[in-house]
């Protein structure tokens, strides 16, 4: 499509408001799901929409359409709105300064996936899903997902930020599904990236793991229940991070709380001096990456806890304003329907000097958990179920346990973190976050295996 | 009909009138969503917003296979059809057929007066509930949305099916956050009709009532306890139930009700409705996503299974009548899912249930109880917002608690109670309902 420059140039300079924004995205989305033999859903959407967001008198007001004609006309309309609230404010929003930007930020290299035919995708996918459905024994199903999105978005402010992104984004997910008399088990494979449709390729060995561990968790016993020394993978480890402390880094949940303000003070201690966590938009091919936010910032990598202490939070140009700290390129939207809220981008956390031997070898009785079904928190309290688990007794992984859920409180979880692993690893799902209503956002979570005392694994009730 | 009614239909029909003679069959879904929402974050007002999004949906099918698109532009049917009959040469085989011509189901949803109700109308829905929580407790944060908006929905099919449709909508959602030190409270309600004729009082005094029950925490021993489930945290006792009527879970086998519509699978007092008929229901519609015309729908009525939630591709497969459950999400293709959801009440008055509990717990909120699989019944989640019961009466809140139990079992054999009284939550409308056989574990 031809770029709206002018029209957005022209549209944040209409008078009677502090700032205007507006964002233009132009997206192509692919999705291709098989389910079972049955290929599912082979389909192609164009998204197209403009955000218009404007502070007037200190008060937000915002319009989304699918259209961009009548521009100027939705802008006043979004002013008109915030107007109307004057009369009724008890504070005055306002933003953190930021010098105006003005950049033209193409794809990251790689393979684009507009450029690989549908029929190769397909493909693709299909061998996997014939390979999940050939494994046999009580594999009988399977379902395997893709997507791929190539967004153009422009972005305009009244403060003279002007800036062009082209953005990839791409995931999916392999799933064998087990079944034997009414009870169902099911294992996936999930890759994703920012830059290239490569991921796609070269998982078959994973695949034929997920096939067995499918397979073995129907014969697997319940987890027992208790408080135990617990092994986290990689990936697991990354979405406690994401989960448990992430979402507490941002600074929407902390800004207006004096109580949580307190909590959350800069250099209290959270962790032991081995944990360090970061939050970052600037490794490419992380489905987190992210060259600017969509307030116009330029992402960096932000630190959240250093040796145990906290150092940083995650910010919008309202929330560091408030708070007075510096914005730090976390304000995002998933797409035009919605305004950008502080959000997190690929949280880490840093490698430590442990390996794996190390971390098992005193544990008397614990739990090795792998992969993670997706997590939930509130607050202090945070819950997600593992893939898959295994008992460890005596310093050494036993058998396959199913249903191990990892739950507990935030602050005390952090502190029992004991080892970290050297393990770094760099490794992007198909899942997304979801808060405020916005749902998923791209994000990723890389770390290494962690381990944590005291952790508190729900599974089968009177365990120990 | 409305101008945006007649635009909508106008340009289904102009979609179908390009693809028809490229195509075996074909069907059109279009969609246009207004909405007015205004927001107080923490106590403060933070701003207004209208968001007005169009959604077309273009189903084909070429030599037995099917393809989709979607797009948000109106107007461009020759782009939209190119990559339907693109994805149709790699499709799956499509199976089943699109609506036929049918009359929609005559249903009350569009409340002209809602979409020119002026923000300052919102404004002091918003206000009053961010007043009544903090003369209750000045520390509390309150967060409200409060919005109000209109859906236009459109189906045309080659097989003859045409219809038109709008709802009007309004929705409140309330969250009150209080954290004492490192005590984190969340206390929330959220209701969605098809007109503002929500009980703001009940709505407020429900905020109040779950923020005075949980002004102190009070321990809890492993154990099996009765426990009364809020209509608010229903979808954790229930989310097993509508897993397994859902048709694509039924028709892949997944469901352990597979085999057994019409015999009793639940206490035979609980009784599910799907009813997208109900006066101004926030889910509320003449006709589905795929052109279907709804109906009151029991799925479960007296215990016995009484219907699945199907669309068109899984009545197909089962070989049975699509339902007029289908709904659409962003990616366009349709799948089954509930309305408005009824659950039928009972006979006892809620506060003789509580009365009648010599110890228990009261659950508003579960976390983590949707993970794992729901087609074996088993729910296991962290306690995020429940109430300890001791002699009738409510003593302080549980945390730090697991709760499990297997929902088949304890919908099956461990219901002891359900309530008269039914209140709102999201688009559903639910008793109090007690049950016994859940375990609770703590760490201690």
């Amino acid at each position: 499509m031809l770029s709206p420059e002018s029209l957005l140039k022209e549209a944040v300079r209409r008078p009677g408001a502090e700032y205007i924004e507006i964002r233009v995205e132009n997206s192509e989305i692919t999705r291709i799901e098989f389910r079972g033999p049955r290929l599912d859903l082979v389909s192609q959407s164009a998204e197209f929409g403009v955000a218009i967001r404007v502070l007037v008198d200190g008060a937000w007001g915002f319009v989304s359409s699918s259209r961009l004609d009548d521009l100027e006309k939705k802008v006043d309309l979004a002013i008109a709105q915030a107007r109307s609230l004057a009369s009724r404010l008890t504070e005055k929003v306002t933003l953190a300064p930021v010098a105006p930007v003005r950049a033209k930020v193409p794809r990251l290299p790689g393979e684009d996936p507009r450029s690989v035919p549908l029929e190769t995708k397909k493909n693709l996918l299909e061998d996997y899903n014939r390979q999940i459905l050939g494994f046999g024994h009580h594999v009988k199903s399977s379902q395997v997902r893709y997507f791929d999105k190539a967004t153009q978005l422009w972005l305009a402010t009244s403060a003279g930020t002007y800036i062009e992104q082209e953005k990839i984004d791409l995931g999916g997910s392999l799933t064998a599904i087990a079944t034997r008399d009414g009870e169902t088990q099911m294992r996936s494979v999930g890759f994703g990236s920012s830059a290239d449709f490569g991921v796609v390729r070269g998982h078959a060995a994973e695949v034929a793991r997920a096939c067995e561990v499918a397979e073995a968790l129907l014969d697997a016993p319940m987890a027992e229940g208790g408080e135990y020394t617990v092994i986290l993978d990689p990936w697991l480890a990354g979405v406690f991070a994401h989960e448990a402390f992430g979402h507490l880094s941002e600074a929407d949940s902390v800004y207006q709380n004096e109580n949580l303000k307190e909590i959350m003070r800069m250099g209290a201690v959270f962790g032991p001096p081995i944990l360090t966590i970061y939050d970052s938009g600037r490794e490419p091919g992380a489905r987190g990456y992210l060259a600017y936010d969509d307030e116009g910032i330029p992402t960096g990598r932000q630190n959240l806890i250093c040796q145990g202490r906290l150092v940083g939070r995650l910010h919008s140009r309202e929330t560091a304003a408030k708070m007075g700290e510096p914005p730090t390129g976390n304000a995002r939207a998933i797409d035009y329907r919605f305004p950008p809220i502080v959000r997190m981008r690929n949280t880490c956390i840093e490698p430590g000097d442990a390996s794996f031997e190390d971390m098992i070898k005193d544990i008397e009785d614990g739990f090795y958990c792998r992969g993670s079904y997706g997590g939930e928190t509130s607050g202090e309290m945070f819950t997600f179920v593992a893939a898959e688990a295994y008992r460890i007794r005596h310093g050494e992984l036993t058998g396959l346990v199913k249903n191990a859920t990892l739950t507990g409180n935030v602050f005390a979880t952090l502190k029992n973190i004991d080892m970290i692993g050297k393990d770094f690893t760099v490794f992007d799902g198909a899942g997304g976050c979801g808060k405020g209503g916005q749902m998923p956002l791209p994000v990723s979570h890389w770390a290494p295996h962690i381990r944590i005392k005291k952790a508190v694994i729900s599974g089968q009730a009177g365990g120990k | 009909m409305p101008r945006k009614d007649q635009d909508l239909l106008d340009e289904c029909e102009r979609v179908l009138t390009q693809a028809r003679g490229r195509t075996e069959a074909c069907e059109v879904y279009a969609v246009n969503r207004t909405r007015t929402p205004v927001r107080f974050e923490d106590s403060r007002l933070k701003g207004a917003e209208t968001t007005d999004h169009n959604r077309i949906v273009l189903r084909v099918v070429v030599g037995g296979r099917l393809g989709l698109a979607t797009t948000t532009q109106t107007g461009e049917p020759a782009d939209l059809l190119e990559k339907a009959l693109a994805n149709a040469t790699f499709g799956g085989p499509c199976g089943f057929d699109f609506a036929p011509p049918a009359t929609p189901t005559p249903v009350d949803m569009f409340s002209p007066d809602v979409p020119d109700y002026p923000l300052e109308f919102l404004l002091g829905i918003g206000q009053e509930i961010v007043d009544t929580v903090r003369d209750y407790d000045p520390r509390v944060l309150v967060s409200v949305e409060a919005a109000h908006g209109t859906v236009t929905t459109a189906v045309a099919t080659s097989t003859g099916f045409r219809g038109v449709q709008a709802r009007t909508e309004f929705s409140l959602s309330g969250w009150a956050e209080l954290t004492e030190g490192q005590n984190f409270l969340h206390v929330g309600r959220f209701v969605q009709s098809g007109r503002p004729d929500i009980d703001r009082e009940r709505f407020q005094a429900g905020l109040v009532n779950s923020l005075r029950a949980a002004r102190r925490n009070v321990p809890v021993r492993n154990g099996r306890y009765p426990v009364i489930f809020t209509p608010y945290a229903l979808a954790d006792l229930l989310g097993p139930v509508l897993a397994s009527v859902n048709g694509q879970a039924v028709e892949r086998g997944f469901s352990p009700w597979r085999q057994r519509l019409g015999e009793a699978v639940l206490d035979e007092r609980l009784s599910i409705y799907d009813d997208a008929t109900m006066s101004f229901g926030a889910q509320s519609a003449g006709f589905d996503d795929e052109g279907i015309p709804t109906r009151r729908l029991a799925i479960i009525d007296h215990g016995r299974l009484a219907s699945f939630l199907l669309d068109l591709r899984s009545a197909a497969a089962l070989a049975l009548a699509p339902t007029g459950t289908a709904q659409r999400g962003l990616a366009g293709a349709p799948a089954p899912g509930v309305s408005n959801l009824l659950v039928a009440p009972g006979d006892v008055p809620a506060e003789r249930m509580l009365a009648s509990l010599q110890s228990g717990l009261v659950i508003e909120r579960l976390q983590g109880a949707w993970a794992g699989n729901p087609y074996s019944g088993d729910v296991a989640g962290n306690v995020d917002l429940g109430f300890w019961v001791e002699n009738g009466e409510i003593t302080g809140r549980v945390k730090d608690a697991i709760l499990s139990f297997n929902a088949f079992e304890v919908l099956r054999h461990g219901v002891m109670a359900i309530s008269a009284e039914t209140d709102r939550f999201a688009a559903w409308t639910a008793p109090w309902i007690l049950v016994d056989g859940a375990a609770v574990s703590t760490k201690a």
